[in-house]
């Protein structure tokens, strides 16, 4: 064959498989975040790594005194990035993750769900710009701001923190109300609340989601409060995640941690004034702020736990936790096909210990978890 | 040697064309696919789903204020009938439906809670029979939560799924819209170019003015190229309108004619169960502010107003109000007579309330049974919904005919443009070789 009728063959079939490529690939691009690695300082065998962030219903793992009393000690490091908090649970960096129960379930990682530690019942919503636009204060505006951009031939801006509990929100909140199509906006994806928030402030976008405080700020500052997570219920469960070799090797441990936990969280919720100071604390806030913050999330204590967990509800006959996985699994399949289902492992006995314990004080200690090596001890509690 | 490499080069402008416009063909296809058929398909049997479960609510309530003769199984005839009608479009969604989880967990969950509704729905009849009224009572209100907290929900979900499936689809072809536009462009571009630039090459080496061949090949391609963004333009144009003129108004409608059936139910339920009426009274308020809702003023003020020939009002909110003003078209006189229809069906209720405020339960349960503002108000939103539905299907079927056998025209087009370059090209060389 001529050698000049190959050569121009090669560099058509080479040049048209670039283009395919090119074409081809995806048009979002990477929107992956550089995230640092946990910084976890030296730490003994007894001491337990618990990894999460700010969210003030996780303030009780910040307590270093929460394990008082037994035989082990709470070291709490902040990781705001989700990805590496999962990692960290699986590769046994940490010993426990608390988390929300979409990001679980999307990471998957080597991880047992021991306990429920609340749910944004409002907490988390979306806001409208009523600040910078007088006439935007209620959802059934929302087709007349589209419409007058449109007529601008523009769209409104919604600002969302991307890879979060508000991405979930925003999904759920778009497929139920009628009045919010995503579509009608122009999405800024942001980093996290806070942000969005001073975007909506700067009118730089028209709505927000946000979540606390900022839902507080915003409602302060005029802006309209509308759809929430009040709207969409078990949507946005946090919960405690503790890593499998944890409950391998120390199930004691486990123990230890979700009853000290839950010992707090009974102390705090009979005394609302000790909440709302604890809360007011942990968040540097002021008490009306803490108390607000208190109204959007509905906390756990032992026996309401012990019910989501372990508790089959009628008519579907399975406990609201399955329930809630079984419903965020099947919307994040949605957004996320690759994601891998029915991966999610639930373990209720230990805050089933905790409620037996509870409503029997001055019974026997419970049987020990499953798997408790015959020489271990009970953790004190 | 240069004739040589032309025929040999002429491969790669006439293959980046015939590859960018398949492309564009293929991605189009795919995406009409999924918007115009089965999400859409997905969207109707999920709406389907829940307009049978409402109904079956509803009948219960209405067989039980009619003391209705109960089968040999327990139940009427007519909610055998309903049950069976729910039960096939239960198939349909199962057969239809993309598997995934977000489709097949909500029908497992309907499946298994239907089965807890009709033991309840059974024991309700049950007890009316034998003349327990505040057992059938109880027993009919755990059907109701039942079926409004789980089975609804749960149906809602499938809509819910279908609506993302969609709005990813209709959103990714958006955003990929201008890239396949811009490939075919320049793939386009390079094509005439290179012709263009053969045809120079070859008549300052020949002194030919034009050679006839590459002058064909060049018309065709400039044709086949205006003709393939044309008609990628037009199907992306009647897509557009499909879903953002009719879809919206078509799922909306959809929604607001279970919700009718819905108020109904609970106009039931007050009258069947009086002990519950504030529970019933503030189930049948939520139901009609999601149908139709004003933010300022009296919502029957605003309802006798558009009865008169006023638009919608600013600012009005729910189904029916969305459906009138889908693509700020406040004339759309179609879904207008659905508000108008609602505000008829309110008023009658308003009517039969204070039939039981005069203790007169009777004649309330009479105009109950005759449902005549509910039969206008459903057959009008079916209405509205044929029509909205007839327009998306118009769209969408003129967004599949202008892009069908596109690809095979490409094709042609490709091997037409190849072998008369070729042919250009080949008589030269040969003319050169004598």
């Amino acid at each position: 064959m001529n050698r000049s009728r190959v050569l121009a063959a090669v560099v058509a079939v080479v040049l048209v498989a670039g283009v395919l490529w090119w074409v081809g690939k995806d048009d979002e691009g990477s929107a992956a975040v550089a995230c640092a690695p946990s910084e976890i300082p030296e730490h003994d065998d007894t001491t337990l790594v618990v990894e999460g962030d700010a969210w003030s219903g996780y303030a009780p793992f910040r307590d270093p005194e929460l394990l008082q009393g037994t035989e082990y000690s709470l070291l709490y490091v902040d990781q705001v990035c989700q990805g590496v908090r999962h990692a960290d649970l699986t590769a046994g960096r940490a010993d426990f993750a608390v988390t929300t129960l979409d990001q679980y379930l999307l990471n998957n990682p080597d991880g047992t769900v021991v306990g429920i530690i609340d749910q944004s019942v409002g907490a988390d919503a979306l806001v409208l710009g009523t600040g910078n636009h007088d006439e935007l204060d209620n959802i059934d505006d929302i087709p007349a701001l589209v419409e007058q951009f449109a007529s601008a031939g523009r769209k409104p801006k919604l600002a969302y923190t991307a890879n979060s509990p508000s991405e979930m929100l925003l999904n759920e909140l778009a497929n139920t109300a009628e009045e919010l199509t995503l579509a009608d906006f122009e999405l800024v994806p942001v980093d996290q609340s806070l942000t969005a928030y001073e975007m909506l402030e700067d009118d730089d976008v028209q709505l927000a989601v946000v979540w606390e405080p900022e839902t507080t700020a915003a409602r302060a500052a005029g802006h309209t409060v509308t759809l929430s997570s009040a709207d969409v219920p078990h949507s946005i469960v946090d919960v405690i995640v503790a890593s499998d070799r944890l409950i391998e090797r120390d199930p004691n441990a486990v123990q230890a941690v979700v009853t000290a936990f839950y010992t707090r969280m009974d102390q705090l919720l009979a005394d609302p004034a000790a909440l709302q100071a604890f809360y007011a604390t942990d968040g540097q806030l002021d008490p009306e702020v803490a108390q607000q913050l208190i109204a959007g999330i509905k906390l756990y204590g032992t026996t309401e736990a012990a019910e989501y967990l372990n508790t089959e509800v009628f008519p579907l006959d399975k406990a609201l936790m399955q329930q809630s996985v079984e419903s965020i699994e099947s919307l994040l399949s949605l957004v996320h096909p690759e994601m891998p289902l029915g991966q999610a492992q639930i373990d209720g006995i230990y805050v089933s210990n905790v409620a037996l314990r509870t409503r029997q004080p001055a019974a026997p200690p419970p049987p020990p978890p499953p798997e408790t090596p015959a020489d271990e001890e009970e953790p004190e509690t | 040697m240069l004739l040589r490499v032309g025929i040999a080069l002429t491969l790669l402008p006439v293959a980046f064309f015939t590859t960018a416009v398949q492309l564009g063909v293929a991605r189009n296809d795919d995406t009409l696919r999924t918007v115009a058929r089965d999400a859409t398909e997905g969207i109707t049997v999920a709406q389907a789903i829940k307009l049978s479960l409402s109904e079956l609510d509803e009948l219960v309530v209405r067989d039980l204020l009619d003391d209705t003769p109960l089968g040999a199984n327990g139940y009427p005839s007519n909610y055998d009938q309903k049950r069976s009608e729910l039960h096939d479009n239960l198939v349909r969604a199962a057969v239809d439906s993309s598997q995934g989880a977000a489709y097949l967990q909500p029908l497992t969950n309907i499946e298994y809670a239907l089965g807890h509704y009709h033991t309840l729905a059974k024991e309700a009849f049950a007890a009316d029979a034998r003349g327990d009224h505040r057992a059938a009572a109880d027993a009919y209100q755990q059907a109701n939560v039942v079926m409004e907290a789980t089975l609804l929900s749960e149906a809602d979900f499938i809509d819910k799924a279908n609506t993302y499936v969609l709005n990813e689809a209709y959103d990714r072809q958006q955003a990929r819209a201008d890239s396949t536009v811009g490939l075919i462009g320049l793939s386009w571009v390079v094509l005439i170019g290179f012709l263009v630039l053969a045809q120079l090459l070859v008549a300052r080496m020949f002194r030919r003015l034009i050679n006839p061949p590459l002058l064909v090949a060049t018309v065709i391609a400039v044709l086949a190229g205006g003709f393939a963004l044309a008609r990628l333009d037009s199907s992306a144009g009647h897509l557009t309108a499909a879903r953002e003129q009719a879809f919206d108004s078509v799922q909306v409608l959809a929604r607001a004619r279970a919700t009718v059936v819905s108020a109904r139910q609970a106009q039931g339920h007050l009258l069947f169960d009086p002990d519950r009426g504030a529970e019933s009274e503030e189930q049948y308020q939520l139901i009609t502010e999601e149908l139709f809702r004003v933010q300022d003023g009296d919502r029957a003020v605003a309802l006798a107003q558009v009865s008169q020939g006023a638009n919608v009002p600013d600012g009005a909110g729910g189904m029916l109000a969305q459906a009138a003003v889908a693509g700020s078209d406040r004339r759309d006189e179609m879904a207008r007579r659905t508000v108008v229809a609602l505000g008829s069906f309110l008023a009658a209720d308003r009517g039969m309330r204070q039939m039981l405020d005069y203790r007169q339960p009777d004649l309330a349960i009479e105009q109950y049974r005759r449902g005549l503002t509910f039969s206008q108000l459903t057959s009008t939103v079916e209405e509205a919904q044929a029509e909205k539905q007839a327009i998306f299907d118009g769209h969408a079927r003129r967004a599949a005919e202008a892009t069908a056998r596109l690809d095979r025209i490409a094709l042609a087009t490709a091997a037409a443009v190849l072998a008369l370059a070729g042919l250009g090209l080949y008589v030269r060389l040969r003319e050169y070789g004598t």
